[in-house]
């Protein structure tokens, strides 16, 4: 993981929906954590660039090296490190989010606008006469496959000679069943549109509803078809039965019109996004709480990000009024990097209105006051027993006092998941006790980022009730690093079973690192570890050599900038073919596995 | 479990038990509504499934017998398609020719698990391809005509190619 200077207050996280994700229905429009790499302070790290990387799974060989190329801010112009894959939310197979380190509209810059072509006013009509016939005939043949399936083969193969059986005589539910496949992995764009250019019947199919179930228009349409125009014609002509949506960071100038087109155009939406709509009203918010009736989740993240917050859709009384709507039915809310005010009065009405809620995401959370940013975190509890992620990431906010009764009676959140609590800069507020009345009876977590968390010892972590955590981000955790005692080795080897992914970066006190990497390795084959992150931190030789030998599942790690290492080995080795590089530097030979 | 005798297209007979052929509701549907009583020398005639195929297929089912049935559930699940098990990878290595029928008797025998998998070999075939590249690997034609073709790319021109 890279480690960035950067001034904090320029500091934004900005999220990046990656469509794809069409997890179970509960568990759709969740996103993966949102703190990928930041200040550790204490280091000086000497390279002021910034990777940006959407989060992998941990399966597939990450990627990382020298890419991506967009949304990258390079400052000091060397060569940038490689960055560590990371891990992607269980809760949502594919989707990502990104950070940015700078205060600007990003998504579209990276993005190629090739070739400019005019695009004819003319065309929206004509398109959709095509369709009409097209439609038609797809119906007449339909019917006719039904009735005679011989029939239609000859048919086929009259109309287009030499057309391949894939092209002609391939039942069109087995097509759709096909191209549901592909989309499930990679969403329905691009897929969707290659497979139409193929030959009729794949256009015919690819034009089939259900396939356009969920769909991201916020990063597979080119910017500048990103109209309201061009978002009408997609309502009419593709997605009209879809329930997922979304449109982050179009800039839409008539917000009313859009969103009535929306939500009369699509009725059956459950899922809607709309990161970055500056201009979103309370207007607006309780028109889509009010007329969206399926509507379960909404991301209304990075809204007003300055604005005063009294007027703006995210102020205090609209949010509330529409929690006090959408009640039972909402369960993912998605408000990250936006300006808040009365925070214990949104938390209140989300306690006392929504049993269902699953997801809450505040990370990046400003308040106009100390006090707004005040959580009453076993009201909470008691208010939405079904939370399964919880993101604070880099928000200032703070636990309210409770007492001791209370804390004692509150039923925790035995469904949670995930958690992030991460910080950049210095995390002063975050301390055990806070962890641990967050995370009081979660056993089924999976995910605890805490980086940043200097005050944070690792006591939390050992009555940490998780039985099987799979991945741990301690990095910038200084209290926990530069213990010299066996913290770091209790928590490795509490979770050496369970852990996938553990981030160690800048621990910079050997002893400790080296014998959390031998805690790690004594479990042996059965240690389900792939991706370590030791970036910048103190491991000797021959941890890394130890971990390398025992652990079979380890599918990248991370040794940028480890000064006890020797040279040539110092960067990210992901996939078989680094490894087996490191492995020969590091002199493994392979009568030590 | 007593057999069942299957009919090929092509005439050949498969002496097959019977819970390894109820694992197509096509013919269990034949079964139960013509009320074929066990251990009746019928047979079950298959017209669009031709022997090498059949074969094919009765393998497959051989070997998947004791899966667990599929539910109405299933459905709902996660879609993947990288949970393809490795024997049936090895059993789908085969021509292009004998992928699409495998698909079109699984479809016609209604064998969900079979259709299932023969889909996801093809979807992972076409993933992350051009339509050119896809036209390639199947042999489809390019049965636009200039108007149409025109057509279909200015309704994607929008699409962001990755």
């Amino acid at each position: 993981m890279e480690v960035q200077v950067e001034s904090i207050a320029s500091t934004i996280i900005k999220y990046n929906e990656a469509s794809d994700a069409k997890g179970t229905e509960t568990e759709t429009s969740s996103t993966s954590p949102p703190l990928q790499e930041h200040d550790i302070p204490g280091t000086s790290p000497k390279d002021n660039s910034q990777e940006l990387s959407p989060t992998e799974p941990p399966n597939t060989p990450p990627l990382g090296q020298q890419t991506p190329p967009q949304n990258t801010t390079s400052k000091s112009g060397k060569k940038r490190k490689a960055l560590v894959a990371l891990y992607q939310s269980e809760l949502s197979p594919s989707q990502g989010i990104k950070i940015c380190i700078k205060k600007s509209d990003t998504t579209s810059s990276g993005l190629d606008v090739s070739k400019k072509r005019k695009a004819k006013r003319s065309r929206k009509q004509k398109n959709r006469d095509l369709e009409d016939s097209d439609d038609s005939e797809f119906e007449k043949k339909r019917r006719k496959d039904k009735s005679n399936n011989n029939n239609t083969i000859k048919e086929n193969a009259d109309q287009a000679k030499e057309q391949s059986y894939w092209g002609s005589t391939i039942p069109e539910e087995v097509l759709c069943k096909i191209f549901s496949y592909v989309i499930e992995s990679e969403g329905p764009l691009p897929s969707l549109c290659r497979f139409s250019r193929v030959c009729s019947l794949w256009n015919r199919v690819s034009l089939i509803q259900s396939l356009w179930s969920s769909v991201d228009l916020s990063t597979a349409i080119k910017e500048k078809f990103r109209t309201e125009l061009k978002l009408k014609w997609f309502i009419d002509n593709r997605i009209s039965q879809c329930t997922e949506l979304n449109v982050a960071h179009w800039k839409v100038s008539d917000v009313t019109c859009v969103l009535a087109k929306i939500a009369y155009g699509c009725k059956n939406l459950r899922s809607l996004t709309l990161t970055g709509w500056k201009g979103f009203s309370s207007e607006n918010f309780k028109f889509i709480s009010e007329e969206m009736h399926n509507l379960s989740s909404l991301d209304i993240s990075a809204i007003n990000v300055e604005m005063n917050t009294s007027k703006s859709a995210i102020g205090l009384q609209s949010l509330c009024d529409a929690i006090k709507t959408m009640n039972g039915r909402l369960t993912h809310l998605h408000l990250a990097h936006n300006r808040l005010a009365g925070m214990p009065q949104i938390i209140e009405a989300l306690a006392n209105h929504c049993p269902n809620l699953v997801q809450l995401d505040l990370s990046n959370v400003r308040t106009v006051a100390h006090s707004h940013g005040i959580i009453h975190i076993e009201k909470l509890q008691a208010g939405c027993q079904k939370l399964k992620v919880f993101r604070l990431t880099n928000s200032y906010v703070n636990l309210s006092t409770s007492t001791l009764q209370e804390q004692m009676e509150s039923p925790g959140f035995p469904d949670l998941e995930e958690l992030s609590v991460a910080v950049i800069g210095e995390g002063r507020v975050i301390n055990d006790e806070f962890l641990q009345r967050i995370l009081k009876t979660s056993s089924k977590l999976k995910l605890l980022d805490i980086r940043g968390c200097a005050r944070l010892t690792h006591e939390s972590l050992i009555r940490c009730p998780a039985w099987d955590l799979r991945h741990l981000f301690l990095s910038g955790c200084q209290e926990m690093t530069r213990d010299i005692g066996s913290g770091l080795e209790l928590i490795a080897s509490k979770w050496s079973h369970s852990l996938i992914e553990l981030d160690l970066a800048w621990a910079n006190v050997q002893k400790p690192v080296d014998n959390a990497l031998k805690a790690l390795a004594e479990k042996g084959v059965e240690c389900p570890i792939s991706h370590l992150n030791l970036c910048g931190s103190s491991v000797s030789v021959e941890a890394v050599r130890e971990v390398l030998i025992k652990c079979p599942n380890i599918k990248s790690i991370n040794l940028s900038s480890c000064r006890g290492l020797p040279r040539g080995v110092k960067r990210l080795m992901s996939g078989a073919t680094e490894l087996q590089e490191l492995r020969e530097a590091i002199n493994i030979s392979d009568n030590d596995k | 479990m007593p057999n069942i005798k299957l009919q090929s297209s092509d005439g050949e007979i498969f002496d097959t038990s019977l819970d390894i052929a109820l694992c197509s509701l096509t013919i269990k549907t034949m079964i139960d509504d013509c009320g074929i009583d066990e251990g009746e020398d019928t047979v079950v005639p298959l017209p669009n499934v031709n022997s090498t195929i059949l074969r094919k297929v009765l393998t497959w089912a051989q070997y998947h017998k004791d899966d667990p049935q599929p539910t109405e559930d299933d459905d709902s699940k996660e879609k993947r398609t990288d949970d393809i098990s490795s024997w049936d990878a090895d059993f789908l290595k085969v021509d292009q020719g004998t992928l699409f029928e495998l698909i079109l008797a699984a479809n016609y025998l209604d064998i969900k698990g079979l259709l299932d998998v023969t889909c996801k070999t093809v979807a992972n075939m076409i993933k992350g391809k051009t339509p050119e590249e896809i036209r390639k690997t199947f042999n489809i034609k390019n049965d636009f005509t200039p108007a149409e073709e025109e057509q279909v790319r200015k309704e994607n021109e929008w699409c962001e190619e990755k």
